[in-house]
């Protein structure tokens, strides 16, 4: 992962004089979609920093498309393309080996080491106490998905459930592990 | 208050649905444009969103210890995913970690390919681990061969008895057991061979079994948790029943379980754990059928009790035990 990120503003190319209907094209896209582009990209990455990268790509790939094509859907193009980089950065990231995730992802990493190392322990109970509080069929699914990286299809078979059913108990959980996250942060 | 509390909930929780919904590799494109949709509707919609997935992200940088107790503790049936360390270990050939004593037979490594012989001795028991975290627990006498291939993990089981705990990962894992190919989807399960009579039970996951002789999926069966499938020679017949994880393994614990086995059979799988071989005088005794447990540790009172339950006698030689048609006549005279 580089260190370096980029925050590029599609308008400044289209200030160029390359830029013309395409530059311009883009540039509306991203100043209406960016957001969900890159919230998009976060969930299948499950990175921040690599869905902004990825939308990069996206911008881009979008730019040196010839003038002469023709996008019915703007925005249906914009996904599709970043559904199809996310496959090649995921396919990227097995390659490594699954590397860890980069820690400059880890907004832990900001604090010093043993203090990093104490959130982290009281981080994982946390997240310990909001599973228990969960149904078996919920956290299972959850830790099956989000800990352990294995896709719904997979814990579909498992579990004996619809793929359906599993994401609906990963989004449960997802929803109480976050509700238990901000009670902790904010106490009434 | 309370109503502005539970639309706040309620964005929470559809942020959270989204997430999941976008993990989805095959999500529509219809859903894609629903989802911008919805984030650019509301402020607070994205920053609903951008807290699930903090806490998403947050997880998954979970270092590989805490991640196996999180799995051990909520997911106890799955099978972890190989770390990676030892997944390349594979690769460049590094040797397969042997835990407890046996016999480890030979070592070819052709190209990408990497294959294995592994063997337990009579009455022994072997564990082993395999370099993507699959592990194979061999019973008495019996051996089996491991080749990992680039696209397969293949596994062929020889002769006797082994319990495999396969991990999950993107190549198949095959095991070929004479007449039948069980392809692992992702689970634990126990294969016992003798001869071409073959057993598949399933403790965790699902497998999917086919008889080699048939092309094509016709004849394949899937089987689930707690389901075993006995593959006749005779008949060609595959046959399911239930079993508890507890009896598909009890070998594990020193015990071999028999449902309606042929004596033969049983006799042979006994005879990887008997100090003296049992053999049978008369062939035709081989087509008994037997229910019930033997204790490998007290193999010898389990046959001395057999003349109770079945017309036979046993002949004890030094070197073997044999059982012999029982008649109402003299000991001497000879079954026919």
């Amino acid at each position: 992962m580089n260190a370096v990120r980029h925050t590029m503003d599609p308008s400044e190319a289209a200030g160029t004089p390359a830029g013309g209907k395409r530059a311009a094209q883009v540039v509306a896209l991203f100043r209406e979609h960016n957001a969900a582009l890159v919230g998009f990209l976060r969930a299948r990455l499950n990175s921040h920093a690599d869905a902004q990268e990825v939308a990069q790509e996206v911008y881009l790939k979008l730019l040196s498309l010839d003038e002469a094509t023709r996008i019915d859907s703007p925005r249906a193009f914009l996904f599709r393309a970043a559904s199809n980089l996310a496959v090649d950065r995921l396919r990227m990231r097995n390659v490594r080996a699954a590397a860890p995730v980069d820690p400059d992802d880890d907004d832990w990493h900001v604090t010093s080491i043993p203090e990093q190392h104490a959130s982290a322990v009281e981080q994982w109970r946390g997240l310990r106490q909001a599973l228990d509080e969960l149904p078996p069929k919920t956290s299972r699914a959850f830790v099956m998905h989000v800990v352990d990286g294995r896709d719904f299809a997979a814990i579909a078979r498992d579990m004996k459930l619809s793929e359906r059913m599993v994401r609906y108990h990963v989004a449960n959980a997802l929803a109480h592990c976050r509700e238990r996250r901000d009670r902790a942060e904010n106490p009434l | 208050m309370n109503t502005a509390a539970s639309a706040d909930r309620h964005i929470e929780n559809t942020a959270a649905d989204w997430w999941s919904r976008l993990r989805d590799p095959a999500l529509p494109e219809q859903a894609m444009l629903q989802w911008s949709e919805w984030l650019e509707a509301d402020l607070r919609h994205a920053t609903a969103f951008d807290r699930a997935c903090a806490v998403a992200e947050s997880v998954a940088v979970m270092d590989g210890s805490t991640r196996e107790a999180f799995v051990a503790r909520y997911a106890p049936l799955t099978m972890r995913r190989a770390p990676p360390r030892l997944a390349l270990g594979l690769a460049a050939g590094v040797a397969i970690v042997v835990l407890g004593a046996g016999l480890f037979v030979a070592l070819r490594s052709t190209g990408p390919e990497s294959t294995r012989q592994y063997a337990s001795e009579r009455a022994g028991h072997r564990d082993i681990a395999l370099p993507d975290g699959s592990s194979i627990e061999l019973g008495g006498a019996t051996s089996i061969t491991a080749r990992y291939g680039r696209d397969e993990r293949a596994v062929d089981l020889e002769a006797g008895e082994a319990f495999f705990r396969v991990a999950h990962a993107e190549r198949p894992f095959v095991v070929t057991a004479g007449p039948l190919r069980i392809r692992d989807l992702g689970t634990a399960f126990n294969v016992r061979r003798t001869g071409n009579r073959v057993t598949v039970a399933v403790t965790e996951g699902r497998v999917r079994v086919s008889p080699l002789a048939t092309d094509g999926d016709a004849a394949t069966v899937e089987l689930g948790a707690g389901r075993e499938v006995s593959y006749d020679p005779e008949t060609q017949a595959m046959r399911i029943l239930d079993v508890t994880a507890a009896s598909a393994t009890a070998w594990r614990g020193h015990r071999l379980e028999f449902v309606n086995e042929p004596l033969a059979s049983v006799l042979d799988n006994v005879n990887r754990y008997s100090a003296r071989p049992i053999r049978l005088a008369d062939a035709d005794l081989g087509r008994l059928t037997f229910t019930g447990t033997v204790e490998v540790d007290t193999i010898d009172s389990w046959v001395s009790a057999l003349p109770r339950v079945f017309p036979v006698r046993v002949d004890t030689y030094a070197d073997r035990l044999e059982l012999a048609r029982q008649t109402s006549m003299t000991r001497s005279q000879k079954p026919r």
